[in-house]
């Protein structure tokens, strides 16, 4: 076993124990919310699920440039990896962001900025991801993926701001934002640190773990035709 | 509550199995490109040049 994928499971106990913390202090130990009830334990994973996909979109971000730059595949693996890891987040954001709007909104859905923004960087991102199946030049893929992936990580600062910027039917930031923001009980605050801690490390796994596997499949691809080649030429 | 709990805890043992699964893939790709790179370096040294 060479080190990269030692630390890969060191990596995935760590994530285990933090995430196992994570969901016991949300579940078990922070108290409910003194209006919204027990539903309000979504928030731990929902606003810990926000964290990592921006934080993915802006490595697509950086990836990205740093491909067209250089036209290093390496750089492509990278993004591409980060960007179907922040789709799955951001994702979950999607879902339980409804789970939770309904008992506590009385609707599903509303089509104010945060909620309809984050749709559009999701399907950008989605087209991200798919858009990569239907072409088989390298260089042409990761040449549209990287501007695909600028623009869609682009969003993320419209996002972030969309319930500072506009009146929304989504609540205003617990962090930054305002004097009646934050949270007042300690408990709460651990279980959101622990969900935001838990939730940075699975990131950094599934972004490492699938960047190897583009690497790997990729070098396999490109082993096999020369093998081809040599052989018919036998 | 508790299921609640339930529902969160198979999610992440899920999870867990198929981050295990992925690295074990990765770990058989690296094996092959490591076999692969071998028998490209045979063939090259026994005179096929691409």
């Amino acid at each position: 076993m060479n080190r990269s994928s030692t630390f890969d499971y060191v990596l995935l106990g760590l994530t285990f124990v933090v995430m196992t913390l994570a969901i016991v202090w949300a579940l078990g130990i922070a108290p409910p919310d003194a209006e919204q009830g027990e539903v309000q334990r979504i928030f731990y994973f929902h606003l810990g699920s926000i964290w990592p996909a921006f934080l993915a979109f802006f490595y697509v971000l950086y990836a990205s440039v740093r491909y067209l730059r250089s036209r290093d595949m390496k750089w492509d693996h990278k993004a591409m990896a980060s960007g179907e890891v922040g789709m799955y987040f951001a994702s979950m954001v999607l879902i339980t962001g409804p789970i939770w709007a309904k008992p506590t909104w009385g609707v599903w859905w509303a089509w104010d900025a945060r909620l309809t923004s984050m749709l559009v960087m999701w399907f950008i991102f989605l087209g991200y991801v798919v858009l990569r199946q239907y072409i088989d030049e390298d260089s042409k893929r990761a040449r549209i993926s990287a501007v695909l992936g600028i623009i869609g990580a682009s969003m993320v600062p419209f996002v972030y701001m969309s319930n500072r910027w506009f009146e929304t039917q989504h609540p205003k930031p617990v962090i930054a934002g305002g004097e009646d923001s934050g949270i007042k009980d300690p408990n709460m605050v651990i279980a959101l640190v622990l969900a935001l801690v838990a939730f940075t490390l699975l990131y950094i796994l599934l972004a490492r773990v699938g960047e190897a596997l583009f690497s790997n499949e990729g070098r396999v691809k490109d082993l096999r035709a020369r093998l081809f080649a040599l052989e018919e030429d036998s | 509550m508790s299921y609640l709990i339930a529902a969160y805890t198979s999610i992440w043992v899920v999870l867990v199995f198929l981050i295990f699964v992925l690295l074990k893939r990765n770990k058989n790709l690296a094996l092959e490109v490591t076999e692969l790179e071998v028998r490209l370096s045979e063939l090259e040294k026994a005179g096929l040049k691409e």
